[in-house]
């Protein structure tokens, strides 16, 4: 069977939890714990190792989908999750201090994705704060990843038709770049 | 579990108890090479025998190696996690929550130690770090 | 029967006060179709046609015809005039005037006279961004290259208000499409702005398309009013890119061919016509963008050209198909003209010109530069029983 291996990743309480949720059709593994960190998210609850939902694809295939802890204090985690990952959904809350900031943070970490396979932003919570606009976000990732076309969406973890559109778009994106590359590498 | 009481680990209090258990704990078992008191998210307390780069790595694994016993204790519904036990070559490293508190002791003993010494001392100390916070709270 | 792609001519309107600008569109908006000609009015200085006081000091490109407003006192210059108290009839015969000396002037090849202002290459939004802006930049339809700043950009600080509007002039039947009340369409398919029989726009969406695409060239805060038949309305500020319908844009009278858009440049500070947050902008030109033409390149758009993405479309907020995000993959990676786009997204010739032209209105297309670089060959998508993951998922969730 193969596998493959996206991660959600992005700062605390940008809903990585929730859009697995909304993906996964498993029961989702949620390594939750109380939060202590009002300050950064007013939440309840934080990742703190990973979250796990999947998507079975026939006999054949299987999309694991790995939640990484949002706080940098985690990091191990990232670099454990990100060893077997084709592709990253990068979450990020519009209505944070500095999203743009947190994008450029988290697009420094995991970048090298792109390479391995792609990377798609979601905005979330946008209809809460209506700036910065997902042009802002392209140019940054322009600017952090030259030369690279990262999709940037706003999106709602909660809504399944929205991350379903994130994650296909992401695939999609994989699949191309594979295919352009191939075509190149045949012609030259 | 309480929780109204302000994060353990910026309570002055509750670092100084923490503090007092691990001075403790150390003296009762002297194969004790490191220990950490650390919240549930993460977040350092109090520690022994490590530096402050160490000790905050460690905090952040262990919450992580929590969360995951208890996400598979719950997956196979055999009840709560009690504690994690991990053996390497030279040593053990065993964690185990404190009693009603978002708090977690994670303790490296060397290879002199028994599994079953080093067990019962980190029940221990976790028991009193509840009682002294218990003290401390009335 | 009035042909779809019958040419005609922009009127500029530079200059003039709000009562002046409201006047000369009422005149043509009442008048224009019955006298035989149609102009379009926008807020541009790059028109064929421009109405410009006769106190203002001002150099029209050899291109277009310089019709002076006179008030009251003035004295008529050379060349075409009218005088306040406007009338319709003095305009009518001034518009026929200019018709007949822009007749008279060599036509660019293929297409219409129809102008619209290209970018400030400074100002935001901005459509269609070249990656090397120091290159020459094509000004409108087939059009030499030019610069906005040429002619008359230092009018653009007048502190009046400019209205401007376009009004659809056939009042028969198009070719494609028959005129239906609001309530007998039915909603569009839930997939790609349905470009399907049902979803065929009439010819006046086409002169819509236009017009929005020269208000955000212009780059100029400006607000705007699309007046459907049977009292439909779609209301946009470009200034926070945003839109309001009284009704969902599939059940929007695409059929319809009474219809008109009214653009006014507002002060930034003036409170916004929409309620906010609104609906996206990038919706809208989706939508319009994506039916308008026909399936036909939009008329700013050159067969020549290469465009690539400058960032995805937001898809979660369009009314989208999965192909569409194969299809953002493809140009989102490399410089494609229509036909490349067509086979590097399995998808047909006349959808990935639709795709380009609602990209554009959009403005998420960026032109190469290189205009002799090689294309990029594909190996054709593999078909989507064998396909990869992404046609295995979209099986699976049923997309």
């Amino acid at each position: 069977m193969a596998e493959h291996v996206i991660l959600f990743a992005g700062p605390m309480g940008a809903g990585k939890t929730t859009a697995i949720e909304s993906l996964s059709e498993i029961e989702t593994i949620r390594t939750e714990a109380n939060n202590t960190d009002r300050e950064t998210a007013d939440k309840d609850t934080t990742t703190v190792a990973l979250d796990y939902g999947e998507i079975t694809v026939g006999d054949e295939d299987k999309v694991r989908l790995y939640g990484v802890p949002g706080q940098r204090r985690f990091n191990f985690m990232w670099t454990i999750l990100k060893e077997r990952a084709v592709g990253l959904v990068l979450l990020v809350n519009n209505d944070a201090a500095d999203p743009i900031q947190e994008l450029a943070d988290f697009l420094d970490e995991f970048g090298d994705l792109h390479e391995k396979g792609g990377v798609v932003v979601c905005v979330t919570r946008s209809d809460v704060a209506t700036s910065p606009h997902i042009d802002q976000y392209a140019e940054k990732i322009r600017e952090v990843l030259p030369g690279r076309m990262i999709p940037v969406f706003t999106a709602d973890a909660r809504n399944t038709d929205q991350m379903r559109t994130c994650l296909m778009s992401l695939i999609a994106n994989i699949e191309m770049t594979a295919m352009i590359a191939a075509s190149q590498e045949r012609a030259a | 579990m309480n929780n109204a009481a302000p994060s353990a680990h910026k309570d002055p209090h509750i670092i100084a108890c923490a503090g007092e258990v691990l001075e403790g704990l150390n003296e009762f078992c002297r194969s004790l090479r490191y220990a950490t008191f650390l919240t549930d998210d993460g977040f350092e307390v109090a520690s022994f025998g490590g530096d402050d780069k160490q000790n905050r790595r460690v905090a952040s694994m262990a919450s992580s190696m929590q969360a995951l016993g208890d996400a598979v204790a719950k997956d196979l519904r055999i009840g709560a996690a009690e504690y994690i036990i991990i053996a390497a070559e030279t040593g053990y490293v065993i964690q185990m929550r404190v009693p009603d508190q978002l708090m977690v002791l994670a303790a490296h003993f060397d290879a002199a130690e028994t599994v079953g010494k080093a067990l019962s001392v980190v029940r221990l100390a976790a028991s009193n770090m509840c009682a002294m916070i218990r003290r401390e709270a009335a | 029967m009035v042909s779809m792609t019958k040419a005609r001519h922009s009127l500029g309107l530079v200059g003039l006060s709000p009562i002046e600008c409201a006047k000369i569109a009422t005149f043509i908006e009442s008048e224009a179709e019955a006298a035989g000609c149609p102009w379009l009015v926008l807020h541009s200085d790059s028109c064929d046609a421009l109405i410009v006081p006769a106190d203002v000091e001002f150099s029209a490109d050899p291109y277009q015809v310089l019709i002076r407003l006179v008030r009251f006192g003035g004295t008529p210059g050379e060349g075409l005039s009218i005088t306040t108290p406007i009338s319709a009839r003095e305009l009518m015969d001034v518009l026929k005037q200019a018709q007949e000396l822009l007749g008279r002037q060599q036509k660019p090849a293929a297409t219409g006279s129809l102008r619209v202002k290209m970018e400030d290459w400074g100002g935001m939004p901005a459509n269609d961004r070249h990656d090397v802006p120091a290159r020459d930049i094509p000004a409108g339809f087939g059009t030499t290259a030019r610069h906005m700043t040429d002619g008359s950009a230092a009018l653009k600080t007048d502190p009046y208000a400019v209205a401007a509007q376009i009004t659809h002039p056939h009042a028969q039947p198009s070719a494609m499409a028959t005129p239906q009340p609001v309530q007998q369409m039915p909603p569009q398919p839930a997939a790609h702005a349905g470009y399907g029989e049902a979803g065929e726009f009439s010819a006046a969406w086409d002169q819509i398309a236009v017009a929005l695409y020269s208000i955000v060239q212009n780059s100029a805060p400006a607000v705007a009013e699309i007046r459907v038949e049977n009292l439909d309305m779609i209301r946009i500020d470009f200034r926070f890119r945003a839109y309001n319908s009284r009704i969902p844009l599939e059940q929007v009278n695409t059929h319809g061919h009474r219809i008109a858009i009214r653009s006014t440049l507002v002060e930034a500070y003036r409170p916004p016509i929409v309620n906010l947050p609104g609906e996206s902008l990038d919706k809208l030109f989706w939508f319009i963008g994506s039916q308008a033409f026909h399936g036909m390149a939009a008329p700013w758009l050159k067969p020549e050209e290469r465009y690539r993405l400058r960032r995805w479309p937001n898809f979660t907020e369009l009314n989208h198909a999965v192909a569409d995000m194969r299809t953002a993959a493809a140009i989102g990676n490399c410089y494609l003209n229509a036909a490349e786009l067509s086979s590097a997204a399995g998808i047909t010739p006349e959808a990935a010109t639709r795709t380009l032209n609602a990209y554009s209105l959009m403005g998420l297309l960026e032109i190469q530069a290189n205009r002799s670089a090689p294309p990029v060959v594909f190996t054709p998508p593999p078909p989507e029983k064998s396909g990869g993951l992404f046609s295995k998922l979209r099986t699976k969730l049923g997309l």
